[in-house]
Parts: structure tokens; C-alpha cells; sequence
């Protein structure tokens, strides 16, 4: 299994990755912005995508676009932001996100999740 | 190149010359000087840079496993092996006051967005390698940024025995270290998280009214003090303040201390009061608001509250007759707040119209396109 983990922020990406490996879900890739983000994307297929929204030179919600209506790939995401604002939850599930994680979160609560998103 | 010809020729230069030469001198050198400390700084702050990154990335694997590792994260934890984690942390940070502000700040970064027993876990960290004693040597920094910081980290971390150290800015001239030693008491203090009203002399700003009023949100609403005991503090920030906590939080018991408040010689606690008194539909005491019209008749802003007010709690049938004389109020905007009162108690716009000073004005709220 392929995962893209897409945060600005290092600590909190580094901790990810290092939850994702230990619990065996598959190789993890790492992108600090949306323009790398985008670009790891357009050569790379991935199983999941895990994106904050807030990042620099492209959103999280422009990644969730960039995957469903450029690449046209029915990639699962999982939106992991702090931002637990309503319209921001609802426009990420309707731009197609599968999952929405609002920070602070639980190490163990992302992995469940990514195992359930994973086995579909 | 003349001065230059000059003095290899042994000759003396005028005193123009001289200073010119001093100038120039003392130009250049100051140049070089500045050029100097400009490139060593950029040297320092990479230096440092660079080494925060060595020391974060090492920190940041022995956080990942405190954290994620199921075994340090659960109650079963053994002692043994967070101390012997601990004491490999230990041995890292040494001495260095860097190594530990970098890693105060990744389990910050981390508390921040974590939640579970992943923040048992870096609180535990935090107190078990001491780091609060470098948060509390940053309150005695001369520089008010590092109290500041220091402050927010011990809040951050929940340090309750740092109440009194922090309480000693609460009314510190500079704002910023004002307000972060208000909100981290409100935090702190749990039990009388609005202690600091008593003593406080600043302005409540905005932003501070803000966040208290979420903090308070959260709390257990039972809990809440009664905010009527801040309405004889000196400070009119503070009043004001309260005021609007009692009608946020709809403390009933502040309806009469609201009375007397509305008597109050600053205007703004007055027409506050008299806002708090519609919001808590004060109606049993609709006649001492009624009372205050003819008082404050020549404060357009009173007046104004006032009519608002009881457009709340006025009865249709007793105060008609003295909301109807301020619609030849000389302030425009009383006569516009009168009509709106009036239509909300009841009053046909028929009626109002027949007053010609608001004619235009009950136009205007009767408009089809304007409702």
C-alpha cells in the first residue's frame, strides 16, 4: 500500500509517517506543500491520501480537486485539518474526501481509520 | 589624488583636507564594521538553524516513539521504560538551553494537535525532564517577548504553581505580556479562573473578551462566578466587561445591581446596563427603565439603548404614550429607534405617520424592498 501524507507542518507529518509504519499500513511519502504534493501526484499512483487543508502554494481542498477532477482518480483522501469549520467540512466531502479528521486527533483514531479506508 | 600626492610627498594637509579624510575614514570603517556583523549574524543564525534541525530531527524520533508506542502511551505503562527514555532524552539535551527550547517547542507543536493519551504522554515528558524550570527562568528575562513565551508555555502545559509568578504581570505596561498572563490565569486558575478581575487595571481588549468568553463557554456553566461583583470595580473595562458576561451567560441575579448601574456616571456602563437589562428581559423592572427616558432625554446614545430596551420588555398598553414623545426627538437617530420600537410594540404605522417629523422615516422602514 502507497500512502501521501501532505502537511506544512514537520513535527506533526513526522509523527504521522511514524504511526502509519509502525502499524504496518504501507509505504509512506511525504509532501510539506501543495505544490509538491501535486507533483508527487502526477507521477505517482498512491492508495491513500492524507492532506491538511492549510498548506502553502495550494490547499488541501485544491489537492482533493487536483486528484478527482485533473488526475480523475477515485483515490481515497482523508482531510486532516484544525480547521473544523462546517462549510470547510462540508466543501471537502463534496469535492470528494472521503474522511474528515479535525485536529487535535488521536494518533490511534487516524490509524483506525486508515486501516477501515484501506480494506474497502 | 591630490591629498594622497601630498602626504607621500612629506607634504602637511590643511585641516579641510583632514576632515574630510577623517569623515571618510570614520564612513568606511563603520560600513566595514555593519558589512561584518551583518555576515556574522547571517553565519550565527544559520549555524543555529542548522543545528536545530540536527537536534529537532533526533528529538523528534524519541517523541514519535514516546507517543505512538502503545506501550508508553497506555496506563500500563512500565515506569522503567519511560524513565529509561527519559534518561535517554536526558542525556541528549546535556546542558544546552537550545536543545531544550527546541524540544519544549515540538511538544508544544505536538500538544497542540494531538489529543488522547498522546497529551498524557507529553505532559509527562515535559514535567519529568524539568523543562517547566526553563519556562519559569524566561518570566525573569528582561526581554518582554521571552516572559511572554514563557508564560504561554507554562499555561500551555497546565503548570498551576506558576499561578503567583505569572500574576505579577497582570498589569504590566507592555499589552502583550498583559494579555497573555490574563488568559493564562483564566486557564490556570481554574477554580476562580476570573480571579484576576480583582486586582486587574488594564483595558479588557477584544480580543481578550474573546477568548475568555470561549474559554468560559467550555467550562462547567454551574461553576461561573456571579459577574455582578466586578460592577463596583474602579476600572470601567472590567464593568463593562462583566456586564456583558452576565447577559451572555443570562445571570438574572444581575438584573438589579443592573438598576443602579444604569445610573452610572460613564455613560457607556450606563447604556451597557440598560442593553443588559432588554437582553435579560428584565420585565418586572420595565417602570425604572420607562424612568430613565426623561432623564437621559438630551443623550442621543442613552436614548437610543433605552428605546431598545423596551422594545424588549416595553408593554404596549402603558408605555405607548412616552415612546410617542420621542418621535419629535431632535436626535434622527432616537426618532428612527423610537418608529422601530413602536412598530415592535404593536403601534399601527397608520398612527405613526400621522407624526410628521417621522414620516419619512416610517416610509423607510415600511418600504417592501427594504424588509
Amino acid at each position: 500500500m502507497k500512502i501521501l501524507v501532505c502537511d506544512d507542518d514537520e513535527t506533526m507529518m513526522g509523527m504521522i509517517r511514524f504511526k502509519l509504519s509502525r502499524e504496518n499500513l504501507g509505504e509512506v511519502t511525504t509532501a510539506s506543500n501543495g505544490k509538491e504534493a501535486k507533483a508527487i501526484l502526477q507521477v505517482e499512483t498512491f492508495d491513500l491520501v492524507i492532506t491538511d487543508i492549510h498548506m502553502p502554494f495550494h490547499s488541501g481542498l485544491e489537492i482533493i480537486n487536483f486528484i478527482r477532477n485533473d488526475l480523475k482518480k477515485e483515490t481515497p483522501i482523508i482531510v486532516l485539518s484544525a480547521e473544523g469549520l462546517e462549510n470547510t467540512v462540508l466543501q471537502a466531502f463534496e469535492i470528494g474526501a472521503n474522511d474528515f479528521i479535525s485536529k487535535p486527533f488521536s494518533p490511534a483514531e487516524l490509524a483506525v481509520r486508515v486501516k477501515r479506508i484501506l480494506k474497502k | 589624488m591630490l591629498w594622497l600626492e601630498k602626504l607621500i610627498n612629506g607634504e602637511i594637509l590643511t585641516s579641510k583636507e583632514l576632515t574630510i579624510i577623517t569623515i571618510a575614514l570614520v564612513f568606511f570603517s563603520a560600513g566595514f564594521a555593519f558589512i561584518v556583523t551583518l555576515f556574522l549574524s547571517r553565519i550565527i543564525k544559520s549555524h543555529l538553524q542548522g543545528q536545530k534541525k540536527k537536534i529537532k530531527s533526533k528529538f523528534q524520533k524519541m517523541l514519535n516513539a514516546l507517543v505512538i508506542n502503545e506501550t508508553f502511551s497506555t496506563t500500563e505503562v512500565p515506569d522503567s521504560a519511560f524513565e529509561f527514555r527519559m534518561g535517554e532524552i536526558r542525556s541528549m539535551l546535556g546542558s544546552s538551553n537550545f536543545a531544550r527550547q527546541v524540544l519544549i517547542d515540538q511538544i508544544l507543536e505536538l500538544k497542540k494537535n494531538l489529543s488522547g493519551s498522546a497529551v498524557h504522554v507529553l505532559t509527562a515528558t515535559y514535567f519529568a525532564l524539568k523543562l517547566e524550570k526553563q519556562s519559569l527562568r524566561k518570566l525573569r528575562r528582561p526581554a518582554w517577548r521571552k516572559k511572554a513565551l514563557g508564560i504561554r508555555e507554562l499555561s500551555e502545559m497546565n503548570y498551576k504553581p506558576a499561578i503567583p509568578a505569572i500574576s505579577k504581570f497582570i498589569n504590566s505596561s507592555n499589552q502583550m505580556l498583559r494579555e497573555e498572563s490574563v488568559m493564562a490565569l483564566v486557564r490556570l486558575n481554574t477554580e476562580q479562573s476570573l480571579k484576576f478581575l480583582d486586582i486587574y487595571s488594564g483595558v479588557i481588549t477584544p480580543w481578550m473578551q474573546i477568548n475568555i468568553h470561549h474559554y468560559l463557554q467550555k467550562s462547567d456553566l454551574r461553576k461561573l462566578p456571579q459577574f455582578s461583583r466586578w460592577f463596583s470595580s474602579n476600572n470601567v473595562s472590567v464593568v463593562l466587561f462583566s456586564i456583558n458576561m452576565a447577559k451572555h451567560f443570562r445571570q438574572s441575579s444581575a438584573i438589579a445591581p443592573l438598576l443602579l448601574l444604569c445610573h452610572h456616571p460613564e455613560k457607556k456602563i450606563a447604556e451597557e446596563a440598560i442593553d443588559a437589562l432588554g437582553e435579560l428581559e428584565a420585565f418586572e423592572h420595565r417602570e425604572n427603565v420607562v424612568k430613565l427616558a426623561p432623564k437621559y432625554w438630551e443623550d442621543a446614545g442613552i436614548s437610543v439603548k433605552v428605546l431598545q430596551c423596551l422594545a424588549k420588555i416595553g408593554d404596549p398598553y402603558q408605555d405607548t404614550h412616552i415612546l410617542l414623545e420621542f418621535l419629535n426627538h431632535k436626535s434622527y437617530d432616537v426618532r428612527f429607534e423610537a418608529v422601530k420600537t413602536l412598530k415592535k410594540l404593536g403601534v399601527s404605522t397608520q398612527q405613526l405617520s400621522a407624526f410628521p417629523t417621522v414620516k419619512g422615516i416610517v416610509d423607510h422602514t415600511t418600504e417592501p424592498l427594504l424588509q
